[in-house]
């Protein structure tokens, strides 16, 4: 994450470099952390907090995330389904979809999943909440990474084919079909 | 979770390059309610260039012509948000740079750019065995119009997705198919997807089209979406490895959803076109929007309902499908949708509701005369004021700053405009700051009156920042008051607690036209000070906050704010 003061200086060069307006004065004075946010799509106001018990998971132990799922709005009916993304992370629970009724704003609904990875790398459950207001319904989805073992996450995502050209340009290449005049594939 | 400040930087870092990308001349200061402050440059719309002569081959030559296309995956019919694997198709993948290489040398035949309907002709030597053809995600166009739009991998440092054919002998024609990746049942047979980013292109290719029909001639600044199938929705961010908050612009890029079974977004036009829509708030507008998780149920702070309300209705006007659909789930067999020309807002009506806005945006431009719209503007009136007077207002942007001057534009309209928001629990809109919102909204507090507070030097007005809606961007987290200095002056600002917490901790940020002046964000209780020496003429802005209601606190602090010339 940047530095906020750092972007700050990088806003006040933009402001200089970019546009050449009078900016002598211009700044920001700060003394508090921050993170980013951005314009981002929209989605069911549901927040979603979670915790691992063991924040080094063990191949073949199970592990227990606790999931707080929250309403920020009043709601005819709230659902979370629990999935995991990945072969090597398997559900114990038997029960992964949680209705979780009517809602009032800024409710808050504990889960308690287990899990257990049967290799190490990084893994992934999914949530994905749903909230109905007046027959109308919005979602959102995010995902718990469970890193098993002491991986390199950069080598645990699925591989990308990542080559360099006849130029030296990194692209990454996927295949095409090419049909000629008679309709036969090459 | 720790909410932010820098999502206001990355706003302001919107607006500093927004106030950069104008071409030089001079022009409609644009804007009502004030005097001073400089304005920024207009949008530049010059004519577009004339159409480019087909390309010719010499007699050593050999012509290959061909259609590139690619795989796009629909939604389920109606209001199905789902992906729909049965009904894929080929479509026109257009304005694509295209490449024939000579497979023997591995040299670079011919480039192309294919054309509306996804034609490319090449001319090679000749003499040429094998060729392989190679459509790279990207669409490049210089002169006028011109643009630079792009997919990258950013979980493998920004590479460039590319789609080649294995060797085929010299013939022509020659057409390239990109295929989704996914069988007619759902089942992944390429986990590569190679379709996905030109899926992206193309409904990008579409927001271009709608922009350039109203400036034929725009000039879009580059763009790079991030797109991985590795992206995956996680906060703490880490781009590098996938792990991204959702969707989104960040003031330079969009970042795209891609893992399956999650939520993936390349088939997901409207989500495209909504992020893109953020992109042209950036670069042909301007938008004060301090970001952050939002939804048509939220009461959100001006700036982000305006913002958001405009990524929805965008993805709508650009598609001419008011139904805006999400997949999202596993195998992408669920999501949800809305409709943007509904104007129910059962939930949720008013000037800071995302729902009114969008539902306002698309009827503006619609021709449907559905209950209460008997405005159909089009688009170019939309654009006239976006690129202008929203992006030059003097207030903080949001559906005040649009509606007035669209109105004085548009007198012919005005009444049914005024109709039209008061649909949405909006009282006729007479200024660009929202002082004509006169009733008290039965679903906000009294306390959020007035929305730009007016003070003066020597002056001391009471406001009060809550939590009631919603942290961070809920409406009355950030408040606003506005003055006007005749001459330059050093002036200082200072908010004292008057009621709230034991501990509040007031902020002030100062914008000019949307930029940011100064913030003054110290830890000091109950008391915050900004001073500025030789604040020049204008008008400006005044953003008082207690930054312990951007996280997860919550509360009520009201601040006297005094301006003091000095």
């Amino acid at each position: 994450m940047l530095n906020k003061n750092m972007l700050i200086l990088l806003l006040a060069a933009l402001m200089l470099a970019g546009c050449n307006k009078e900016a002598s004065t211009d700044h920001v004075v700060s003394d508090k952390s921050a993170v980013i946010s951005h314009t981002m799509k929209p989605h069911a106001p549901i927040e979603m907090s979670y915790s691992l018990e063991s924040k080094a998971a063990a191949v073949n132990e199970t592990l227990a995330i606790d999931l707080i799922v929250t309403a920020n709005a009043d709601a005819d009916a709230l659902d979370a389904v629990l999935t995991s993304l990945d072969d090597s992370l398997s559900i114990v629970d038997a029960n992964t979809r949680y209705p979780l009724g009517p809602q009032h704003r800024n409710q808050q609904n504990s889960i308690r999943v287990h899990v257990k990875p049967v290799a190490e790398g990084l893994f992934y459950l999914n949530v994905a909440a749903t909230l109905s207001q007046n027959g109308k319904s919005q979602s959102r989805s995010i995902a718990i990474p469970v890193k098993v073992g002491n991986v390199n996450p950069a080598k645990s995502m699925k591989p990308a084919g990542v080559i360099e050209s006849e130029n030296g340009e990194r692209i990454i290449s996927v295949p095409a079909r090419a049909i000629p005049a008679e309709g036969r594939q090459e | 979770m720790g909410f932010l400040k820098t999502a206001t930087m990355f706003a302001i870092s919107a607006i500093i390059l927004s106030g950069c990308s104008g071409s030089s001349g001079g022009g409609n200061t644009g804007g009502t309610g004030g005097t001073g402050s400089t304005p920024l440059d207009p949008i530049a719309c010059p004519a577009a260039d004339p159409a480019p002569a087909l390309k010719s081959c010499t007699a050593t030559q050999a012509q290959i012509t061909g259609t590139l296309s690619f795989q796009r995956v629909p939604h389920t019919s109606g209001t199905g948000a789902s992906l729909d694997y049965s009904n894929q198709s080929y479509q026109p993948a257009r304005g694509i740079s295209i490449q024939a290489w000579n497979v023997a040398t591995n040299n670079l035949l011919d480039s192309d750019t294919t054309d509306s309907a996804g034609n490319y002709t090449f001319c090679v030597d000749s003499n040429t065995v094998n060729v392989k053809l190679r459509a790279r995600a990207e669409m490049l166009k210089s002169g006028s119009p011109a643009w630079n739009m792009s997919v990258v991998d950013n979980t493998s440092s920004g590479a460039l997705y590319v789609a080649e054919t294995n060797a085929i002998a010299l013939q022509s024609p020659i057409n390239m198919q990109v295929a989704s990746g996914w069988d007619a049942s759902g089942n992944l047979i390429d986990s590569s997807r190679p379709a996905a980013p030109f899926a992206i292109l193309d409904s990008t290719y579409d927001a271009m089209q709608k922009v350039l029909s109203a400036c034929a001639g725009a000039a879009f600044p580059t763009l790079k979406f991030n797109w991985s199938i590795n992206n995956v929705a996680i906060t703490p961010e880490n781009p590098a490895i996938g792990h991204i908050s959702s969707s989104y612009f960040n003031g330079t890029d969009i970042y795209i959803l891609g893992m399956k079974d999650s939520d993936t977004d390349e088939y997901d036009d409207h989500v495209i076109i909504h992020e893109w829509g953020h992109y042209f708030e950036a670069f042909f507008s301007r938008a004060d929007s301090i970001g952050g998780q939002h939804g048509l149920g939220d009461k959100l702070d001006i700036r982000v309902a305006m913002s958001e309300g405009w990524g929805n209705a965008w993805s709508g006007i650009v598609t001419d499908d008011p139904i805006y659909k999400d997949a999202s789930g596993t195998n992408q067999a669920t999501g949800f949708y809305l409709n943007v020309d509904d104007n129910t807002c059962a939930t949720n009506k008013g000037w800071y509701s995302e729902c009114s806005i969008q539902a306002i945006l698309y009827d503006l431009y619609d021709s449907g005369s559905d209950s209460g719209d008997t405005v159909n503007l089009g688009f170019v009136p939309m654009f006239a004021v976006l690129s202008l007077e929203q992006r030059n207002t003097l207030a903080m942007t949001s559906v005040f700053s649009f509606i007035d001057p669209l109105k004085q534009d548009n007198p012919a309209s005005a009444s049914a405009i005024d109709t039209l928001v008061g649909n949405q629990n909006i009282d006729a809109i007479t200024d660009i700051y929202g002082d004509s919102q006169v009733s008290n909204d039965p679903g906000i507090s009294t306390s959020m009156f007035p929305i730009h507070a007016a003070i003066a030097t020597g002056q001391v007005v009471n406001v009060c920042s809550t939590s009631e809606a919603q942290n961070y961007n809920g409406i009355g987290v950030n408040r606003f008051l506005r003055f006007t200095l005749p001459a330059t002056t050093n002036i200082s600002i200072i908010a004292s607690k008057t009621t709230g917490p034991t501990n509040t901790d007031p902020d002030i940020v100062l914008h000019e036209r949307g930029t940011l002046k100064k913030a003054a964000q110290s830890t000091t209780n109950n008391q915050e000070t900004l001073t500025y020496t030789g604040l020049p003429a204008g008008t400006y802005v005044i953003e008082v906050y207690d930054y312990n209601y951007l996280d997860t606190a919550s509360g009520t602090s009201c601040f006297n704010v005094s301006l003091t010339a000095n």
